[in-house]
């Protein structure tokens, strides 16, 4: 379990952030001149479709993998819950923050 | 417009081929060793951006405060959904609760649920891709209008997997109240989920199945 308290792989994520972080700063005073969060920005405009393509597949193939371990007739069932189980917490959880969030800001 | 649109057909495209190289049995580790690989190449890329245009530390800071409003809000809304759901179905509620509780993180969810009932870890694995699925759907559509707070549709995936998407129809900061919202949530869920559980000693019975 202590393997899964940080999402992806261990603390990689957290670490390619802090990599990120250093980077952007040291680029700040160093390349003033160079615009570098544009030159990144349209690196990650690219990057998030391949992302997306990817995560895609993926998510095809484990749910695929998933509901074939469940009979036809629990699918129904199944399908009746995932709906739910998806979006009340969604809805719900949208309509408390546009709540939340304006308290005390006065909008 | 035509940015949205492209999130939600590649999604639909990838999701395709995915059914397909299941059904005609391909393993698919190298993709999923390079969706984690693309992950941390924009992470860091969204480091650099954040870092390159942040202004201060104020800024920050007030990123800080919006984003304990979010996990508050998104907490609550899964909790509230949770229980729904167990009304509507006659059935646990804290079973259900729990999966709710998952807020988008579906590995740990899934692995600690299977732990219990394989019934169960699948439903909290899929209900919570569902959710990872619904914000790069949502997300792009929302965001011109309900920036910050679509964020609370993520859950926890608004630290890693959903953030590029944020990061690109967004700005900085609702980058950085993403990220804090998404690593509160990600630091409070192997803590929830247990202590949820623990309160239900009884084997999981669906009273449908």
């Amino acid at each position: 379990m202590c393997g899964m308290l940080f999402r992806g792989d261990g603390s990689i994520i957290y670490l390619a952030l802090l990599v990120g972080l250093l980077v952007g700063l040291l680029s700040k005073f160093r390349f003033r001149r160079m615009n570098i969060s544009r030159i990144v920005n349209r690196f990650v405009i690219v990057t998030v479709f391949i992302l997306v393509l990817l995560i895609g597949i993926v998510a095809g193939y484990t749910i695929m993998a998933r509901l074939s371990i469940i009979g036809i007739q629990a699918l129904l069932i199944l399908v009746t819950e995932l709906a739910l189980l998806t979006v009340l917490p969604i809805v719900i959880g949208f309509c408390l923050s546009l709540l939340i969030t304006r308290i005390g800001r006065g909008k | 417009m035509i940015g949205k649109l492209a999130v939600v057909v590649l999604f639909v495209i990838g999701f395709g081929i995915g059914v397909v190289l299941y059904l005609i049995n391909i393993s698919i580790y190298i993709l999923s060793k390079a969706v984690e690989l693309f992950l941390y190449i924009l992470i860091a890329s969204i480091g650099i951006v954040v870092a390159y245009e942040a202004k201060s530390i104020k800024e920050v800071m007030a990123g800080i405060d919006l984003s304990v409003r979010l996990v508050i809000a998104t907490i609550l809304g899964s909790i509230l959904g949770g229980i729904l759901t167990a009304l509507i179905l006659h059935s646990d509620v804290i079973v259900y609760l729990a999966i709710a509780l998952g807020m988008g993180w579906y590995t740990f969810t899934g692995s600690y649920l299977a732990t219990i009932d394989s019934y169960l870890g699948l439903l909290g694995f899929t209900a919570n891709m569902f959710r990872e699925i619904a914000t790069i759907l949502l997300y792009p559509i929302l965001s011109k209008k309900y920036p910050i707070e679509a964020i609370s549709i993520g859950g926890a995936t608004t630290m890693d997997t959903t953030l590029p998407i944020i990061a690109r129809f967004t700005n900085t900061s609702v980058t950085i109240i993403a990220f804090i919202h998404g690593l509160i949530l990600t630091l409070l869920i192997p803590i929830i989920i247990p202590a949820i559980m623990a309160t239900n000693p009884k084997t999981f019975i669906p009273s449908n199945r």
